[in-house]
């Protein structure tokens, strides 16, 4: 495939859904070693209430479903982890109203712009740096694997397999990080040996749109 | 005797929890345990269960907000169901405070609101800030009420309320919604002396809320507010301690564990473990000389100072032991010829069942006391005006 449409933004979010479902005892268990213990309940609610809207959400267009999708999540998740991955979707619908407008169908060089942009609006958002021990550590590593890509002309199957396995990487890594941000920084040296929940789920997010495009693409 | 009313189960072959769902199973264990008591009481595992008295996880930040306003409707109503104001508001032309937050703190702030304290509530999910667009819509809420009069946005100095709050401000001021905002922070366990204001929010904040929310209530200029509201946080200094772990509704897992015989000094409102390792469990005089050593030491506070006083309790931490502690910070501020004034003790900002306390001193001159001691009206916060 050359490109993604709305239709295949929203079988991605309908799969994100699944995967955060699927894993969020497992991402409250991280969350619990260095944080409150709730991350995995509530990103997995934000997902089941976008999965659940979706019909409503897409009927304005791309740039509509991931601003609505966005703000459902900040609305839903609240705290630390709405506003972040909230901004993570309506960071992107605020690069495409602003250079994509009215365009349906997406190349995975416009794919890439937006969740650029998305990062930015984060580090703007939270004031994280790559190396905090945030989410920041596994999606950093997964857009520079999106921007490699994309030089190369690599596949939307051959770029997501790259970047989700980045991500994956980028999320163990925090294990070697000192949190700096977000409510495990209160725990200092002691977060050391855990993963960071956020960069997990992060890179759940990524291993969801892999998978996507792997099934799509064979 | 049934056994239903163990709470912590002692038990040697499990490491697991047991889900508050899960009757079968703790039904089994109750039994199990009938067989097993006298052999147990040297078993090290614990089994916690949640035991609350809820109904569906997803409807309790609803039925509580619900159930706050019902039962205070003279002082509160709902403006939304995510949204309280008060039911007599505040007069039009006057700074109305708008304040944004987890749930699961209660009675903090959610039920601390009216009358000379703030206006507008805006409660998120359990112990998760609510998303910046409802603290927007409580923004906007304040800004009608007030006839659009400057509206004031406290935040709790925590990375997700500090971003949520940030996006309700972007999404009022792109509207032309005329609100300003200040941090409030005073936990001296989160970040060290001299970067303050990388500091949490915690108890100490109740100081601030006052302060704010009795100069609104005489008709100031939100400049002037936000000025002294800087100034008595930069004079606030709070440090916890817990004792016991509390279960999260949402999950029915504890926040964090800790042995029988520990505790914790310096633990996040919302359980979050303190930058120290567990210390053994001691005496309330002595745990107490730790943390007003460590209060007095941050806040530089000295001979001839005036303080106002909070001692906070985190949830299942009683009265009894709370005037304990009191008893023994006010020998040591006695001792110091530091002058408390009207001290706050009683459980306010809690964290479900924690058991633990925190400690805030604010220093306090003859403008903050009287501050401090103007009439609030609230449902768990009431201050009959006059200093006699």
């Amino acid at each position: 495939m050359s490109c993604v449409t709305g239709a295949d933004l929203k079988e991605i979010l309908t799969r994100i859904h699944f995967t955060i479902e699927e894993h969020k005892a497992y991402l409250s268990k991280l969350d619990t070693e260095i944080g409150d213990g709730d991350h995995g309940f509530s990103i997995a609610n934000g997902f089941k209430n976008v999965h659940d809207k979706l019909d409503e959400f897409g009927a304005g267009g791309i740039g509509d479903l991931l601003k609505k999708s966005g703000f459902e999540i900040i609305k839903v998740v609240g705290g630390a982890s709405g506003a972040v991955f909230g901004t993570l979707f309506t960071g992107q619908a605020s690069y495409y109203s602003k250079n994509l407008i009215g365009k349906e169908t997406l190349s995975l060089a416009d794919l890439t712009n937006m969740l650029s942009e998305a990062l930015t609006q984060i580090k703007q958002r939270g004031g994280a740096q790559a190396g905090d021990k945030t989410m920041i550590d596994a999606l950093e590593p997964a857009i520079g694997e999106l921007l490699k890509a994309v030089q190369g002309n690599l596949s939307f199957r051959e770029a997501f397999e790259k970047a989700a396995a980045r991500a994956k990487e980028g999320a163990e890594n925090t294990k070697n990080m000192v949190a700096k941000r977000g409510r495990s920084k209160n725990v200092g040296e002691r977060s050391l040996g855990f993963i960071d929940p956020g960069a997990m789920s992060t890179a759940l997010i990524f291993s969801s749109i892999a998978d996507y495009f792997k099934e799509k693409e064979s | 005797m049934c056994r239903k009313s163990t709470v912590i189960l002692y038990f040697t072959v499990s490491n697991g929890y047991v889900k508050g769902e899960n009757i079968f199973l703790l039904h089994f264990y109750e039994v199990l345990l009938h067989f097993t008591e006298s052999r147990i009481t040297h078993s090290r595992r614990k089994l916690m269960v949640m035991k609350k008295l809820i109904n569906k996880t997803e409807d309790i930040v609803k039925e509580l907000n619900a159930g706050l306003v019902k039962s205070h409707s003279d002082i509160i109503q709902l403006a939304a169901p995510d949204i309280i104001i008060r039911k007599k508001p505040k007069a039009k032309g006057k700074v109305w405070i708008v304040f944004g937050q987890g749930a699961g703190h209660e009675p903090g702030y959610n039920g601390m609101m009216g009358y000379g304290m703030h206006d507008v509530e805006v409660p998120g999910g359990i112990f998760a800030c609510a998303g910046g667009d409802r603290i927007y819509e409580g923004i906007k809420i304040a800004w009608e009420g007030s006839g659009h009069h400057p509206v004031l946005l406290l935040i709790a100095n925590h990375e997700g309320d500090v971003m949520n709050a940030g996006l309700a401000l972007d999404l009022a001021r792109d509207e032309g919604i005329d609100v300003e905002s200040v941090l409030l922070y005073d936990d001296i366990a989160s970040a060290p002396k001299g970067e303050e204001k990388k500091r949490r929010g915690m108890a100490g904040m109740t100081f601030s809320f006052k302060i704010a929310g009795a100069m609104a209530e005489e008709g100031k200029k939100r400049e002037e507010i936000i000025k002294k509201v800087e100034e008595v946080t930069a004079g606030t200094r709070t440090i916890a301690v817990a004792l016991k772990p509390c279960t999260i509704p949402t999950t029915g897992q504890p926040l964090f564990t800790l042995a029988d015989d520990e505790l914790l000094i310096g633990p996040g409102v919302h359980g979050e473990p303190g930058p120290e390792g567990p210390l053994k469990m001691m005496s309330a005089n002595e745990v107490m000389d730790i943390v007003a050593h460590k209060v007095l030491t941050d806040g530089e506070f000295k001979n001839g100072d005036e303080v106002l006083v909070h001692i906070n309790g985190s949830g299942s931490t009683t009265l009894m032991e709370m005037f304990i502690l009191y008893n023994r910070l006010d020998e040591i501020l006695t001792q110091k010829k530091i002058k408390p004034f009207k001290p706050l003790i009683g459980n306010y900002i809690t964290t479900q069942e924690m058991a633990g306390f925190s400690l805030s001193l604010c220093r306090a001159n003859s403008e903050v006391k009287r501050l401090w001691a103007a009439t609030a009206n609230t449902p768990y916060f009431k201050v009959m005006g006059g200093m006699e």
